[in-house]
């Protein structure tokens, strides 16, 4: 297998006492794995972090390739403070939603632009669009997100009625409001990408069940760096 | 292979070193038994006492067989200063490098969401306690420019704002002897964006 083109590292880990493992995101082939040899080495060592785009090249057999080239496009990466955790957050959910090899160019796409986004944010509000956006749309893309127009009886979403969420299916109506229910103006607020403190709030909590859901109690890590 | 199964077993043991692959470990264990049986001794003794005794610092989570190490202890140290570092190498490498006469609190590790790496792992809920009692008035954050160093120091400052420290990074740049042309435009921007004025 060869891979090459665009890529952004998602992780990188020690391996052996000058390389390094390297997760990349790449537009061509999805998610790769790959040896980087002597990438501790001081003078090679900055271009493999996370966040920066990268002009690669990496082939081998099996699941695991060696890198040969990484050069940087130019951008470096200027995530600070909380944008950084964001960055951090991203990552590892791309890193366990997606599959070895699975190209996904809409989502390498999407992903470039939830990195500008968050280097220009510098409100929480902001970054917090930021993410429910790029989770709005990584469900999406991978296929487990829900109807934000009809309910599961394929009724369509009333404004001024209470839903329910079922993580596998979609809103279904309550007959009485209660706190885990979301308004049906909210979830047409949701659909258009409407953003206002309550439509967040509820994207946030809507998307943490999805994920959580298609996580399979899997942990994500960096939700305990949000102070 | 014709050789006996204890020299082999020694041979593998000698490769849990970094750095050291079959070919070294051989010559290691060859080396150790033709010329150095003593010193060999001498080594597997001091290897196991130090395995079995050496454990963290109270304080600062460095290596030490006592309960508090003896950084920690100094009277000569000003326990005011506390400059965090991820590991016991980074400890000696500032020894080295500055005059600095403070205190160290070591992380054993950074910041790590991919590797399941939290605040907790890395003794931060002891540092936040430490911050809390008032003893601590600047802390200087040492993680590596990685961008775990990075979310680690980010962290740990937030922590230092709550418990009202003063806190500061360490600075990136040029190194010394280095050529601006051949440094990596990483650097080379932060060097330039974090720029001095000269007094």
């Amino acid at each position: 297998m060869e891979v090459s083109g665009e890529a952004f590292v998602l992780h990188r880990r020690p391996y052996r006492n000058t390389s390094a493992l390297v997760e990349l995101l790449s537009r061509s082939a999805g998610k790769v794995s790959a040896v980087a040899p002597g990438a501790r080495n001081r003078r090679k060592n900055f271009s493999l972090e996370p966040f920066n785009l990268l002009d690669i090249a990496c082939r081998g057999r099996g699941s695991l390739l060696t890198l040969s080239r990484a050069e940087p496009f130019g951008q470096y990466w200027a995530l600070a403070g909380e944008s950084l955790y964001c960055g951090l957050y991203a990552n590892e959910l791309l890193s366990y939603f997606l599959a070895e090899g699975d190209a996904q160019p809409e989502l390498f796409d999407r992903y470039s632009i939830l990195l500008s986004d968050l280097k220009g944010a510098t409100e929480r509000g902001d970054r917090e669009r930021c993410l429910r956006e790029f989770e709005l749309d990584l469900l999406w893309l991978l296929g487990f997100s829900i109807d934000f127009s009809q309910d599961i009886n394929e009724d369509e979403i009333v404004a001024e009625t209470r839903y329910g969420l079922r993580a596998d299916a979609g809103f279904y109506p309550l007959a009485s409001s209660g706190s885990e229910s979301v308004s049906g103006s909210v979830i047409g607020k949701l659909r258009q990408r409407q953003w206002d403190e309550e439509s967040l709030l509820a994207a946030k909590r809507i998307c943490r069940e999805l994920i959580a859901f298609h996580l399979n109690g899997r942990v994500l890590h960096s939700r305990e760096l949000f102070r | 292979m014709t050789q006996s199964s204890l020299l082999n077993e020694l041979i593998e043991a000698f490769r849990c070193l970094p750095g050291v692959g079959p070919k070294s470990a051989q010559r290691m264990a060859f080396h150790a038994l033709e010329r150095e049986r003593g010193r060999a001794k001498h080594l597997a003794l001091v290897l196991q006492q130090a395995v079995e005794r050496i454990g963290h610092c109270q304080r600062c989570r460095n290596f030490t067989e006592n309960a508090v190490c003896s950084l920690c202890e100094s009277p000569r140290r000003d326990g005011s200063v506390l400059c965090i570092v991820e590991s016991p190498a980074d400890v000696s490498a500032l020894e080295d490098a500055t005059d600095y006469n403070g205190l160290y609190f070591v992380l054993m590790g950074r910041l790590s969401p991919l590797d399941g790496i939290g605040p907790k792992d890395i003794g931060l809920d002891q540092l936040e306690q430490r911050l809390s009692d008032g003893s601590v008035r600047e802390l200087i954050l040492a993680t590596n420019p990685t961008v775990e160093g990075e979310a680690t120091a980010h962290y740990i400052s937030e922590l230092a704002a709550e418990a009202k420290v003063a806190v500061s990074r360490i600075a990136h740049g040029v190194p010394l002897g280095g050529e601006l042309e051949y440094i990596d435009g990483g650097t080379l921007s932060h060097a330039f964006s974090q720029r001095l004025r000269l007094p």
